[in-house]
């Protein structure tokens, strides 16, 4: 049964290891071998070796937990292809479980979990096969864990509170791993701190006794001899896959649902009230909004993504109350925003094949782009703004406003922009609507716009922030209050143009959109579809495509590393000079009063890079198009 | 703001859109109302279509027959401008799809087979949303909207959102969808599948009043003696290539439409064969 099922999500899951899928898997593959190196080059203290070995650990069993979640598995072998079957469901698991662990994801978690091995055998030989063992054992949490949460959180989905609370949970983990730092820090001490001295010993002993430090603790036990506590350990470890597996049995066990999930009472949906209660003007933009508005509030998928964002920036300014800290209160209509574009950048593809009807209506590719775009902006100002005024009022930090209303008002419209923008470039499917048993396989991979989203959207404020730091420096209110203005006139400038760029994108690609929405997560080259841009890239020039992919490959780091992260650093009062690293960022380098005229060179470079790797496709492209209707009117 | 609501055109600016696309068609009898000449596409190694050429004169009732995997759906999601193709053109009461899209596609009313709607809508908004982004006035949508429920018994589903239509159910509310706004031309992907023999028989009278007031059908089944029953003319069509067209009694002959097809496209098991282990 493991191998048939192994072999059959080999085969499944086939396809081609190239763009951010590439980026992603390189990633991983770094950190993990950058787990090995750690228990390398730590050998010498090896107190804060396993301090770091487990915080490590931690953060790879829930990278492998939530992998599925992010990375989507709409093109993996589901439980669901074997209903019919007469296999009982306990056999189905140990099938599933096995064909789980075989694939890229296991084997880089692999890598990183070898770390432990590593460890072992620089204690001794016993110690070395009890880390290889463990090592196994963490894979297989990992992996069982990724399959149980899938699970749990579909069979949650199924009601309304279900996904309120899966919503809130995970809202929770988001908030947690970005502004937990803050809470921890003043505690533990900062990174340098930990890398050179340990963890104190009350987190070191938390960090030990969640499953995630079990292996370091068992390597340590027979490091010591002490095999009571190594077969404690083994036992804990047992117990605990023992139990998380029957549970994952007793969810696979359940008849899926038969009515996809909804959670708007029926008799909201009366005849008369076809037209939205805001009394929507009955125009084509009008009528789409009024569908994406109920879709907001009856899709599982949207509705989900909806709590999210608001529940993961409320928590992120409400975490670092714990310590005393108000600092983030005003922000989190901000936040609202950039992590409602994170989780809103593939929008075409949770609707699956139904952009069929735009395609077809004569004109709409246009009229359901700005109509998708107004109802983000119903959906997510009104929530944001209202947060923005309250917060910042409690939060007393009344010389805020500048600042924060020029990020919500940048931020609100850019996000906008973003939002579809993504969606048409960079759709990742799921299955199809029809397709789908579970509420969670609306959407393929969720990484690329939920991790580059947020930081592109907060960039398209840049304009307005700048006026507000200036106004601030310069102590001229009337400098700080025009912060808002530029915001509003960005924002909207942003919306305008990103959403112009989407619509043209789909009133060029639709058919290709189409095409790969309908096949779901399939293989790119499977799909045979030729769009004119790939027609006109073959055609272009060597130098020009040199130029281009230099460009495209190479743009972010003028950008983020030689351009935002100075930013942030300053902007944080770390002095850069101090920075181990400063040789790297160029900014750090040059004289104090050289610093910030750089860094605007190396964002200005950035964005010209990425401009040409977009612009000088498009001419060709225009070029090409102009040649081809030339043609056929011969 | 101003400018978005400007340019973006907050509702309002859009209004009656939809009638200024709206190019008069060739309606002269000589020009078709579909045309497809040339049309080919191939998926890596699978030729879907190959050079296929077919016209569907005005006011006929047009049957596209062929096996699974024929390339029916290929040709006719070619024919309506969701797919490219590699070569030929489809043009639309003489206006090429791709060259001059929107007029175009003014003209035609699509069935596919097996792709989404917008699922979270009940029917009656599906065809409120439609209606109104294909630029028709409130009142117009609402009433064709109230009609075609009727008719198509859907009516009785008020509250269920398109994701929990039955198989039957769907096509109906697809073919709602395609009749809303009064199209020249009908382009229908296996229109009878999973409908039930009332439905189905509504859903033909439908049709054929379509086709007695001038309008045209072109539809894709594989169901012969339903293509017999209703259809003048016929193509079909086997590996992605037309091996017959014409009127209806043209084709078939003396013998049914069934045995024509079956020797056409030929070389297939009859089924007799083989299964030992199945029967015993």
């Amino acid at each position: 049964m493991v191998g048939l099922l192994t072999r059959m999500n080999l085969a499944m899951k086939r396809s081609p290891l190239k763009g951010m899928r590439l980026f992603w898997v390189s990633a991983a593959f770094i950190l993990a071998i950058g787990t090995i190196a750690l228990v390398i080059f730590k050998s010498h203290q090896p107190v804060i070796l396993v301090d770091l070995g487990t915080i490590a650990f931690a953060g790879w069993t829930l990278m492998l937990a939530l992998a599925p979640v992010f990375g989507g598995r709409g093109s993996e072998i589901h439980p669901e292809h074997f209903v019919l079957l007469p296999i009982p469901p306990r056999r189905l698991a140990v099938g599933l479980l096995g064909a789980a662990l075989v694939g890229l994801v296991p084997a880089i978690a692999l890598v990183a979990f070898a770390a432990l091995a590593v460890y072992g055998f620089q204690l001794g030989l016993l110690p070395g096969l009890a880390g290889v063992l463990f090592a196994f054992l963490h894979l297989l949490l990992g992996v069982l864990l990724a399959r149980l949460v899938y699970a749990a959180m579909g069979a949650a989905m199924q009601t309304r509170l279900g996904m309120e609370i899966v919503g809130l949970l995970f809202a929770l983990f988001l908030a947690g791993v970005s502004v937990g730092w803050f809470v921890i820090e003043p505690v533990a001490g900062g990174i340098g701190l930990i890398v050179t001295e340990g963890l104190p010993p009350v987190i070191a002993a938390l960090f030990r006794l969640l499953p995630s430090g079990w292996g370091w603790l068992a390597v340590d036990a027979v490091g010591w001899g002490d095999w009571g506590l190594t077969a404690a350990v083994f036992l804990g470890f047992t117990v605990t896959i023992g139990s998380l597996f029957l549970l994952w049995v007793s969810l696979l066990a359940r008849r899926p649902s038969l009515k996809p999930a909804s959670y708007e009472s029926t008799d909201r949906r009366t005849m008369n009230r076809v037209v939205f209660p805001l009394r929507l003007p009955d125009t084509p933009v009008g009528a789409v909004i009024s569908k994406e508005l109920r879709t907001w509030r009856r899709d599982p998928w949207r509705a989900l993504n909806l709590r999210i964002a608001f529940w993961t920036g409320l928590l992120m300014g409400a975490i670092p109350l714990l310590i005393g800290q108000v600092g983030l209160l005003p922000f989190v209509g901000v936040l609202i925003v950039l992590i409602g574009c994170g989780v809103t950048g593939n929008l075409y593809a949770g609707d699956g094949s139904a952009v069929w009807q735009t395609l077809l209506t004569p004109g709409a590719e246009r009229i359901d782009v700005r109509g998708r775009q107004w109802a983000w902006l119903l959906v997510f100002a009104p929530v944001s703004i209202l947060t923005t005024v309250i917060f910042t009022l409690l939060s007393g930090r009344h010389s805020a406003w500048p600042l924060v209303l020029s990020l919500l008002l940048g931020t609100l419209g850019g996000a906008a922009g973003l939002a579809v923008l993504f969606s048409v470039r960079f759709p990742s499917p799921g299955l199809d609507p029809l397709k789908r048993k579970n509420p969670m396989d609306s959407s393929g991979g969720t990484l690329n716009e939920s991790f580059f989203l947020p930081w592109l959207a907060a960039l398209t404020s840049l304009p307005a922030v700048g006026v507000v730091w200036m106004g601030y420096r310069l102590d001229s209110p009337l400098l700080q209050w025009t912060g808002p203005l530029v915001g509003m006139l960005t924002g909207t400038g942003f919306a305008w143009w990103l959403g112009r760029a989407a619509y043209r994108r789909l009133e060029e690609n639709g058919p290709q959109l189409l095409n790969l929405l309908l096949m779901g997560p399939a293989p790119e080259e499977e799909t045979g579809e030729k769009s004119i841009s790939e027609i006109a890239w073959k055609e272009l020039p060597l130098w020009k495509k040199a130029v281009v992919w230099l460009c495209s490959r190479l743009f972010w780091i003028p950008l983020s590393i030689q351009g935002i992260l100075p930013i942030v650093l300053k902007l944080n009062g770390v002095d850069g000079s101090s920075l181990p690293w400063r040789t790297w960022i160029l900014a750090f380098r040059a004289p104090v009063e050289l610093q910030w005229p750089v860094i605007i060179v190396m964002i200005a470079l950035g964005v010209l890079m990425g401009v040409m790797a977009i612009q000088i496709p498009r001419k060709h492209l225009q070029a090409v198009k102009q040649h081809t209707a030339g043609g056929s009117r011969d | 703001m101003v400018l978005a609501y400007w340019y973006a055109g907050w509702p309002g600016y859009e209004r009656n859109k939809g009638e200024k696309l709206s190019r008069e068609p060739k309606l002269e009898a000589k020009t078709p109302a579909l045309e497809l000449t040339g049309l080919s596409k191939t998926f890596g190694e699978t030729v879907a279509a190959d050079n296929v050429n077919l016209a569907v004169p005005q006011g006929s009732f047009f049957g596209l027959v062929g096996p699974n995997g024929a390339g029916k759906t290929t040709t006719l999601s070619m024919a309506v401008g969701l797919m490219r193709p590699d070569a030929g053109s489809s043009r639309i009461f003489g206006i090429d799809i791709w060259t001059e899209p929107l007029p175009a596609k003014a003209l035609i009313g699509v069935l596919p087979d097996g792709m989404a709607l917008p699922e979270r809508l009940t029917g009656r908004e599906a065809l409120t949303y439609l209606g109104l982004l294909r630029g028709l006035d409130e009142d117009t949508v609402a009433e064709r909207a109230a009609e075609l429920l009727a008719v198509l018994e859907l009516d009785d589903a008020e509250q269920t959102l398109l994701v929990q239509y039955s198989a039957g159910m769907r096509k109906k509310i697809g073919l709602a969808l395609a009749l809303l706004h009064a199209p020249k031309l009908l382009i229908l992907d296996e229109p009878l599948e999973a409908v039930d023999p009332v439905s189905a028989s509504t859903v033909k009278t439908i049709l054929q009043r379509f086709v007695a007031s001038g309008g045209s059908v072109i539809m894709s089944s594989h169901v012969m003696p339903l293509v017999e029953q209703i259809c003048d003319r016929v193509a079909i069509l086997d590996n992605g290539r037309v091996l017959a067209a014409g009127a209806l009694d043209q084709v078939r002959g003396e013998r049914t439409l069934e045995e024509v097809f079956v020797d056409r496209v030929g070389d297939q098991t009859s089924g007799e064969e083989g299964f030992a282990w199945l029967v015993s």
